[in-house]
């Protein structure tokens, strides 16, 4: 009996893909769990496993075959009658007579590259290799930072350029390689650490607490930890909860870290490459969503962008949107709107979560009286609510309405599409707030 | 999020799948100790196959949750 294996859905977003590789040559005879072929996405790779015992008969799609839509055939496998029972699996399918139709032949997608301008992903490469290449001490480390160039790519060129010494896969133990990358720390290396996302993080907080950040204070100021963790963070599309969550606030209470959200492409690079040259360990929280945004950008510039000091990405008179990292983006939408209404908003893109910039919120709360703080992150205890008590602290007499804050929902990410949106921030919801305080 | 594991050989891979692989383990000590048969133990897979494709199905072909759902379950 003849079944078809089809091309798999890794994700709900997912509608084609990429089979990079076959694995195995007509005539293999393949076992239930048998990797089959390599297929990869813009997001994701992974192998393709057979579910049933048989014979590989016949290859629907070439090696390197681009835009296979998901439930297309990819190849036909003759089975024994045994695993007749087998009829109609997610990933396979018994043939019928009906003709089939065949996968559409690999085209080449004209890549728009804009050279005069630079992705947040890009920027963060340049800032790694630029350091690396100015001091051999910095090393990165990470799942899939190597060979596979980055689960999200920003890893691109690395090992090429300098070596298994120095871009090295690790295995999927994060308090493993997190805890070895800090004691490398203590000896005078200069680790970047990438999480694959900040959610794996999660497995290394006992490092990231109680070693890395408490050493230098625990051994009197003599051993100092010199480290990078980096990594998206945030909320990412219909991955759910455990996979998409924003960490900030968890991170910024711990003294002796330094916590980073940029927001720019120009920001990633002249802060990360600042995180690098800093003597103490750095939270460098990127985001998913963020890596593909572009901006025009010299390609060589070395600039180092300072930690602890946000900007203000638009000037205001009526009331200040404090925010950081992807929610930046709907804060200047909505200004945009409103300045339409004749509501001036200035927003201030924190940029550096620890060591808070008071001084610039303090600054932009006496110009405009009034304050709206947003932020991904849950609303208790987090980023917002210290903003909120700095306010209260340094600048209660010029406060004209009390601040306000829009954060996310007290709920773990929900899957379905309709409720992930409502447990984020929305423009909607900033719109509303705003127009009841000015 | 992935895991090519382009880090490592196939042949480790193959490797453990074959000598350590605690499910393969198990479905050896279940045979060897005749507590199922092979023929049982496709059938058990047929079916838990089955019921995850009709949870799937089942799922992609319901409709959205209501937004009064937004808080169900974070709370008992």
């Amino acid at each position: 009996m003849k079944t078809e294996i089809y091309m798999p859905a890794m994700s709900p977003s997912m509608t084609e893909g990429t089979l990079t590789k076959w694995l195995v040559k007509v005539g293999d005879q393949l076992k239930i769990g048998d990797p089959i072929a390599e297929i990869e996405t813009d997001k994701a790779s992974m192998e393709v496993e057979s579910q049933i015992d048989g014979i590989i008969s016949e290859f629907l799609v070439e090696n390197g075959q681009d835009q296979i839509a998901v439930k297309t055939p990819i190849a036909i496998i003759e089975t024994s009658s045994s695993t007749e029972k087998l009829k109609g699996k997610l990933f396979t399918n018994t043939i019928d007579d009906q003709p089939k139709q065949r996968a559409s032949k690999a085209r080449t997608v004209d890549q728009d590259k804009k050279l005069d301008k630079i992705s947040v992903r890009e920027a963060i490469r340049d800032a790694l290799a630029e350091e690396m290449r100015k001091d051999k001490n910095v090393f990165v480390m990470g799942e899939e930072v190597a060979e596979y160039q980055g689960a999200y790519k920003v890893t691109q060129g690395l090992l090429q350029e300098f070596g298994a010494s120095r871009v090295i896969d690790t295995p999927i133990t994060e308090n493993g390689f997190a805890g070895l990358a800090i004691g490398a720390s203590f000896s005078g290396l200069k680790p970047v650490v990438e999480f694959m996302t900040f959610n794996f993080s999660l497995q290394a907080m006992d490092h990231i607490i109680n070693s890395a950040a408490k050493t230098l204070y625990m051994g009197g100021g003599q051993l100092n930890c010199p480290i990078v963790f980096r990594g998206p963070n945030g909320a990412a599309a219909r991955v759910a909860a455990q996979h998409s969550q924003d960490l900030t606030a968890w991170f910024s209470h711990i003294p002796g870290l330094k916590v980073i959200s940029p927001f720019s492409a120009r920001d990633h690079k002249g802060l990360l490459k600042a995180a690098i040259r800093d003597p103490n360990p750095i939270i460098f929280l990127e985001n998913e969503i963020l890596y593909s945004e572009q901006e025009p950008m010299l390609e060589d510039n070395d600039e180092i962008i300072p930690i602890g000091k946000a900007k203000i990405l638009m000037e205001g008179s009526d009331i200040t949107i404090i925010s950081h990292s992807i929610s930046l983006k709907m804060c200047l939408e909505v200004s945009k709107k409103l300045a339409k209404k004749n509501i001036n908003c200035e927003v201030l893109d924190l940029r550096t979560i620890k060591p808070l910039d008071t001084e610039a919120i303090t600054r932009s709360i006496k110009k405009t009286n009034k304050c709206v703080v947003v932020e991904q992150g849950w609303s208790q205890s987090g980023v917002s609510s210290e903003i909120i008590s700095v306010i209260m602290e340094n600048a209660f007499d010029w406060l004209d309405a009390p601040v306000l804050r829009l954060t996310g929902k007290d709920v773990p990410m929900p899957y379905a599409e309709n409720l992930e949106s409502l447990a984020l921030p929305s423009e909607h919801e900033l719109i509303k707030i705003i127009e009841s305080l000015v | 999020m992935s895991d090519p594991a382009q880090y490592r050989t196939r042949d480790e891979v193959k490797e453990v799948r074959d000598h350590s692989d605690p499910i393969e383990n198990l479905r050896n000590i279940i045979i060897l100790n005749n507590y199922l048969t092979e023929d049982k133990l496709l059938e058990l897979n047929v079916e838990i196959k089955q019921a995850v494709d009709q949870s799937a199905q089942f799922a992609s072909d319901s409709p959205l949750p209501h937004e009064s759902e937004l808080f169900t379950d974070v709370y008992q």
